[in-house]
């Protein structure tokens, strides 16, 4: 398959997606569409919408894969901002806000937003109660705020009421537990 | 000496990923990475823990979604991507001041073209203007010459009617010796008593002087009337009544005329 090619750098990738090879937009959707994916629904809750506003993602970066540079960061950041700012958009429309008037609240909820059970499959319900048991109350709203929810370190400093030179390290911190629990680490701890 | 595992501890690396930095800042971790190859494991790690988490107990996107992207993204490098850019950001925004800039052109193009046609009719309306001043002045013309024409016409009319009539006789008055291409005729109704008179040839008047008519009965001159010259040379000229004549003559004598015609200054002589 096409999409197996492997890009052996970010840059190589982005530089493939400038020259419009169809390829590189199937490898990066492979790559990155189901996280993507996860913070438009964890914001609008809603499959067949969140499914609209992925393909907008995709096809966004697509049409403007010509003004990105690494000032903008990795083109996973890139992505979830975009994303973050449809789903966001897509949230204060009209229609929207009259058939989910429950939604309205999440710009400024701090609470994580638990996915409705009918979406939801059962395998994957488990794998996210693991971390999320173990994942310290605190961490989790960080990261949520931090990585979903598109808070600026000012903002995440002024809603956790922590300071903002230790919103950096808390991060790092929440991230490693994270990777701990996701057994990401382990590779690195035998590293190291 | 660039310490890398401080850098990677500092937790700058989970705010990059995140997007909480600026772009100088942003550009800055970009070089290390390609510099450092553990900074650029360090933040593929993070971004594949943190999407892992993002997509945990979130249902997968239907497969759907990946052709309807691959069919809608337009291969067309030729396109300028920022025109692109440009036209998904301000598209509603844009296409309403395209609206009015072309509506504005369109107008003032109007606005210029109806200015043309105002002069060119203004123009066409003066030449209009001038026909019909000069139309109206022929029309005046032709209307005193055909009040002319009738009143001639009239004074034909009559003349004829008087020619015509059975009672009348013609005298034809012819030059004496020192005038010989002078004619005179004169139109008499015996019944009606009534004199008529028409100059066919009689050189014009010297200054002071005047022609007279006189009627010849039984040899006695009587007064028929001065002559205008040259106003009635042509048509028939209206005389004073005679009771009788046998003969009639025209004198030239001085303004206003004479009693006694002055016979050495005698133009025309005819008889009945």
């Amino acid at each position: 398959m096409a999409a197996d090619i492997l890009y052996n750098s970010e840059f190589d990738l982005v530089n493939a997606l400038k020259r419009k090879e169809k390829t590189a937009l199937e490898y990066l959707y492979k790559n990155y569409s189901k996280a993507v994916f996860g913070i438009i629904f964890k914001i609008l809750n809603s499959k067949e919408l969140s499914e609209e506003i992925l393909q907008d993602v995709f096809l966004k970066v697509w049409n403007n894969i010509s003004t990105y540079d690494s000032s903008k960061g990795r083109l996973y950041t890139w992505l979830v901002r975009i994303a973050q700012n449809l789903s966001i958009d897509t949230l204060r429309t009209k229609d929207f806000k009259k058939n989910n008037p429950k939604n309205l609240d999440f710009i400024n909820d701090v609470s994580y937003n638990e996915p409705s059970s009918d979406e939801v499959n059962p395998v994957e319900l488990e794998g996210l109660s693991n971390y999320i048991n173990k994942l310290d109350e605190k961490q989790r709203i960080l990261i949520d705020l931090a990585y979903f929810k598109g808070f600026s370190q000012k903002e995440i400093s002024d809603d956790l009421e922590i300071p903002i030179g230790t919103v950096k390290t808390r991060l790092r911190n929440a991230i490693l537990m994270l990777r701990k629990l996701t057994g990401k680490e382990f590779n690195t701890e035998l590293n190291n | 000496m660039f310490n890398v595992k401080e850098y990677i501890d500092s937790g700058i690396l989970e705010l990059y990923v995140a997007g909480l930095l600026t772009e100088e800042e942003n550009k800055k971790v970009d070089e290390l990475a390609s510099q450092y190859p553990e900074i650029n494991f360090e933040i593929e790690k993070i971004i594949s823990s943190v999407s892992e988490f993002a997509s945990a107990g979130v249902p997968d996107p239907s497969p759907s979604v990946l052709n309807n992207i691959l069919k809608n993204a337009d291969t067309d490098t030729s396109k300028n991507n920022e025109n692109i850019v440009l036209n998904v950001s301000t598209n509603s925004v844009n296409s309403g001041k395209g609206f009015y800039k072309y509506g504005f052109a369109f107008c003032l193009v109007l606005f210029i073209v109806s200015g043309l046609i105002n002069l060119f009719l203004w123009n066409d309306l003066n030449s209009v203007k001038d026909e019909v001043e000069k139309l109206n002045a022929e029309k005046t013309f032709m209307a005193q010459d055909n009040e002319l024409l009738k009143k001639t016409l009239n004074k034909k009319n009559l003349d004829l009617d008087v020619m015509m009539n059975p009672s009348t006789v013609m005298v034809d008055l012819k030059g004496v010796e020192k005038s010989p291409n002078s004619n005179v005729k004169v139109f008499y109704n015996k019944n009606d008593k009534l004199v008529y008179l028409e100059v066919k040839d009689l050189p014009a008047p010297p200054k002071g002087k005047q022609y007279q008519l006189w009627a010849l009965d039984n040899g006695k001159p009587i007064d028929a009337g001065m002559l205008n010259y040259p106003e009635n040379i042509t048509g028939l000229q209206k005389m004073k009544p005679i009771e009788n004549a046998q003969a009639f003559a025209i004198t030239l004598e001085p303004e206003g005329g004479s009693v006694n015609p002055t016979l050495e200054q005698m133009v025309v002589i005819g008889n009945l």
